[in-house]
């Protein structure tokens, strides 16, 4: 059938783009927040191909579980988006460096 | 499932996963970015379905697009942002990425040497067992027909794994109580009198006589 | 009582004296501060004399205790360091000597000291130095002579600079010490040489071992083989040239003169300058066999003789007159060393101890009489004002120029004598300088005694008016002292150097072959028949002709000097300059360890401990910190891809 190389190879660049946009990112907390979805679904994607590929059921239990915190991890990551909006008027990434040493 | 068709839904699909998920990084307009994830999804969903996972192909587009992509949507569109103005430099880390990601499909594909998978589907028997671990040992239930995916997810869920499962949903309040808390404003505006308040004070508590020497 | 008991009241009576004296100053107050330091210094001078009675008519004999082990070590140091006495003829009459000196110039500081704030202290300081030179003298071992030697060096630090308030008397002691302290390096090196070739400091067991010694080589630097015991005695005259101010370590001693007379005619005169000689009557066993070693002593001392002693005649200060003659008497007692006269070089130095404190002793006087005025050129005409005086500086001029029959001329006509009998390579030489020396140290004493007492008064109306006799307690030890000058020479001449067995042969050895004083021996028959046979020698008629001299310069025709001075120009700078030892001190010693010392702070602490590795790694680590605070940007774009770039290299390791 599809030759789970495939599947991986999908993976790796989805995470691999996923990655560079968040290097790349001067835009705002948004976008990062997506580039973070976009890496959970390559994930999941490997996760998928190899639990089909040995049959069981014991990936997509696990991508179940990353289905579920990933979601509770973007509402609370959009709700502390919401604060630093409230806080600082807006969102642009490159005016949060008060960690800067 | 055997021929062509799969292969070229494969194809399709895959390469509009690649497309959409390349736009959302390169997008600077906040909701075109959500939608073209949006995109994705769908796209990365089809493709679990070819590989027989329905059920978390339709929670992917259910719960994730449905819920998750649209709380994004709710929350950009009520930050109300600005679409951020192209920066100059932008271009210039473009090809440090793209070299990340070639590097890390080279990398793949270096360590994974060309036969390590078998191109079938078919499991091997070094993979029967495998199989048969992943059974429930307790249930003698062997089915007489082929159940669905869902049934499948749903015997081991509450059964192996019911303590993640538990575990999951205390992180789903966890996280209920977390977002709510973090953006609750306490009623700072609200002009609420305590009625009873106002009327039990007492002098003793408002006025304090101060003997002073008179000034000339 | 026992000779030991004996001894160690001696020693200890002026150490108890002085602790009273400094301890107790407020207690006891001016009056209890002299009563008992006098006291402790009369017993110890009451004891010496009754023990040096014993021991030199052999009524006793020699004793040799160790009182005390202070340190001995186990297998790896096996070395033994005692606290013992050596009581011998040699030693008795080097505690008799610094006794008698030492309570006469404490019963003279009762008047000169009288209106000193530091009177008490002085006391202490006084008896404390008797203490320490008595250690000294009566040590058995190298060790307590150490002790005494570096005593000895510190109180007289602490009394040239008595007066600590004026500049020049820090300056004077602070020179002494450190000049001292050369000498000392030299001492200390012997010191451990005899300690790692005999194994043990005690003199009887050094001594015995002596012909042994002589065969052993040691190598220096150069990888010549030098014989063990010339380079012991060199080391150890290396001291003996600090403390008894040879040349070149002389230069301290004119500066001494800051502190008050008393002391100098008590440490600088009769006992401290003479530890050197002591030391190497003490060590004659070894000196006698090494030829260099004597030749070198012999030389010194000499040069010394003559050179210092021409110095005295530009000095117009009457102490620094007095001062450079000790110089020169100096050179005397160890220009006979070398030649083997062990017994007339000390005979010399007890007669030259009575007429040099005698002579300080007067010139302090005439400074209290003046009002402490001590340049000669302002004095004159004195001796009609201050006539005891006079006449014990007369005594101890003539015994000074060795005029028979008075003290010294037994016992410097002797060494004269003996220095041209003797074979010691440098001898000649050595003849030389000893008997110029004699006519210039004719010539300076009795210039001194001219400028001072004769002549017309120099000094302005109002000071001599006021001069006048001093008190009875300063000029009563100026007639004692001036009693063994006339007579002490005449009475000891025999029994201390020719009669045998003399007095201190026991101590000393001399190999046969240098035995000069034997061959003088031969030719005397009494110390009157000598005073008669003067008359004859060559050394007699230099020193008359050196009293003629002086009298012509001073007396008769007063423009000689002046016209002498402007005609030999450049000898007279040389002579005012000291032949440049000073000069030369001051422009290598002095400039160069401040060079070196600016040299250390400036670039070795400033620039490099500090600025380079104190500094320089606070330098670094901040600029490091800088640097890599540059990698904290805030950004978290940053620091993902600082970790993802960390996996992949990881990822890499992990694989590939």
């Amino acid at each position: 059938m599809i030759p789970v190389t495939h599947y991986l190879i999908l993976s790796v660049i989805l995470f691999g783009l996923s990655l560079v946009g968040i290097i790349i990112n001067r835009r705002n907390v948004i976008h990062l927040l997506v580039c973070i979805e976009l890496m959970l679904l390559a994930v999941n994607t490997n996760f998928v191909a190899f639990s089909h590929y040995y049959g069981g059921t014991a990936g997509q239990v696990f991508v179940f579980f990353i289905l579920t915190v990933a979601a509770a991890e973007a509402a609370i990551g959009l709700a502390i988006v919401m604060l630093l909006h409230r806080n600082r008027g807006n969102i642009d990434v490159d005016k949060m460096n008060h960690l800067k040493g | 499932m055997q021929g062509l068709l799969p292969n070229i839904v494969f194809y399709v699909f895959a390469g509009l996963a690649l497309v959409s998920g390349f736009f959302a990084i390169i997008q600077s307009n906040p909701v075109r970015c959500v939608l073209f994830l949006v995109l994705a999804f769908f796209a990365s969903s089809v493709l679990w379905l070819l590989v027989q996972a329905e059920f978390l192909a339709l929670i992917l587009v259910l719960v994730y697009v449905g819920a998750v992509m649209t709380l994004f949507l709710f929350v950009v569109m009520m930050l109300n942002i600005d679409k951020a103005s192209k920066r100059a430099h932008f271009l210039r880390y473009l090809p440090f990425g793209l070299i990340i990601v070639a590097f890390l499909t080279g990398l793949l594909l270096k360590t994974l040497p060309a036969a390590s998978f078998q191109t079938s589907v078919e499991v091997s028997a070094a993979v029967q067992e495998v199989v048969a671990e992943d059974f429930v040992p307790d249930t003698q239930f062997v089915p007489a027909k082929t159940i669905s995916n869902t049934e499948e997810l749903g015997l081991v869920l509450y059964t192996d794994y019911v303590f993640a499962f538990e575990l999951a949903a205390v992180i789903l309040l966890v996280a209920i109580i977390a977002a709510i808390t973090l953006v609750h404003r306490a009623p700072i505006r609200s002009k609420q009198q305590n009625i009873t308040q106002q009327i039990m004070t007492r002098r003793e508590d408002r006025v304090t006589l101060v003997k002073m020497k008179s000034e000339k | 009582m026992s000779i030991l008991l004996c001894c160690l009241i001696i020693v200890l009576a002026p150490l108890v004296g002085s602790m009273a004296a400094g301890f107790f100053r407020k207690q006891i107050g001016r009056v209890g501060a002299h009563s008992v330091t006098i006291l402790g210094v009369a017993i110890s001078l009451v004891l010496s004399i009754y023990v040096a009675t014993l021991i030199l008519s052999g009524a006793a004999p020699v004793l040799n205790t160790n009182l005390y082990t202070w340190a001995s070590g186990g297998e790896l140091f096996p070395f033994a360091f005692h606290i013992g006495f050596l009581i011998d003829p040699l030693t008795v009459v080097m505690m008799a000597i610094v006794t008698f000196v030492s309570l006469l110039v404490h019963i003279y500081s009762i008047g000169y000291m009288v209106d000193d704030d530091g009177y008490q202290r002085f006391f202490s300081y006084i008896s404390l130095f008797t203490f320490m030179m008595l250690m000294l003298v009566t040590g058995n071992n190298f060790l307590q002579l150490f002790f005494g030697w570096e005593g000895v060096g510190v109180v007289s630090y602490l009394l040239i600079s008595f007066w600590y308030h004026k500049e020049s008397a820090i300056q004077g002691g602070l020179k002494a010490f450190v000049v001292n302290r050369v000498g000392d390096f030299g001492f200390i090196l012997g010191i451990g040489l005899v300690l790692a070739y005999v194994g043990s400091l005690d003199y009887a067991t050094v001594f015995n071992s002596a012909t042994l010694l002589s065969h052993e080589t040691i190598e220096i630097f150069t990888g010549h083989a030098w014989s063990v015991i010339t380079v012991i005695c060199l080391l150890l005259f290396v001291g003996a040239m600090g403390k008894s101010a040879q040349v070149p370590l002389h230069v301290w001693l004119p500066e001494s003169m800051e502190g008050p007379t008393p002391i100098s005619a008590l440490i600088h005169a009769a006992t401290m300058v003479t530890a050197g000689v002591f030391m190497v009557a003490r060590i004659s066993p070894l000196v006698e066999l090494s030829t260099t070693a004597l030749s070198f002593i012999l030389i010194i001392g000499a040069t010394g003789a003559l050179f210092t002693g021409a110095l005295a005649l530009v000095m117009n200060d009457i102490k620094r007159v007095v001062a450079y003659s000790t110089l020169s008497q100096l050179g005397y007692m160890m220009a006979a060393m070398g030649a083997s006269a062990y017994s007339a070089g000390v005979f010399h130095l007890l007669t030259h101890a009575c007429f040099k404190a005698l002579l300080f002793l007067a010139a302090g006087s005439v400074i209290i009489g003046m009002h402490h005025e001590q340049d000669m050129r302002k004095m004159g005409g004195l001796w009609k004002k201050m006539p005891i005086t006079y006449i014990t500086f007369l005594i101890g001029s003539l015994a000074l120029c060795a005029i028979p029959p008075f003290a010294g001329f037994y016992s410097k006509d002797t060494i004269i004598e003996a220095v041209q009998l003797s074979a010691t390579p440098g001898a000649h030489y050595a003849y030389i300088c000893v008997a110029l020396g004699a006519m210039v140290t004719a010539i300076y004493s009795f210039r001194a005694l001219f400028m001072t007492f004769h002549g017309t008064p120099r000094m302005d109306a109002h000071t001599w008016s006021h001069v006048h006799e001093s008190p009875w307690v300063v000029w009563l030890p100026l007639v004692i002292l001036a009693i063994p000058s006339v007579i002490v020479g005449y009475i000891l001449y025999m029994p201390m150097l020719f009669k045998m067995p003399t007095l201190l042969s026991s101590s000393i050895f001399v190999l046969p072959e240098h035995n000069v004083l034997a061959e003088i021996g031969k030719e005397v028959i009494s110390p009157f028949y000598s005073m008669i046979h003067a008359v004859t020698s060559l050394i007699f008629w230099l020193t008359l002709a050196g009293i003629f001299i002086a009298w012509v310069c001073y007396i008769a025709l007063p423009i000689i000097p002046a016209r002498l001075a402007s005609t030999f120009n450049g000898i007279y700078k040389i002579l005012l300059n000291k032949y440049g030892f000073d000069s030369f001190n001051d422009f290598v010693f002095v400039r160069g360890a401040k060079a070196l010392g600016r040299f250390f702070y400036q670039v070795g602490d400033k620039k490099l401990i500090d600025g380079f590795f104190v500094n320089g790694t606070a330098h670094a680590v901040r600029w490091f910190s800088l640097e890599g605070r540059g990698i904290q940007s805030g950004y978290l774009y940053h620091y993902l891809a600082i970790m993802v770039f960390g996996v992949l290299v990881f990822l890499c390791w992990l694989l590939l």
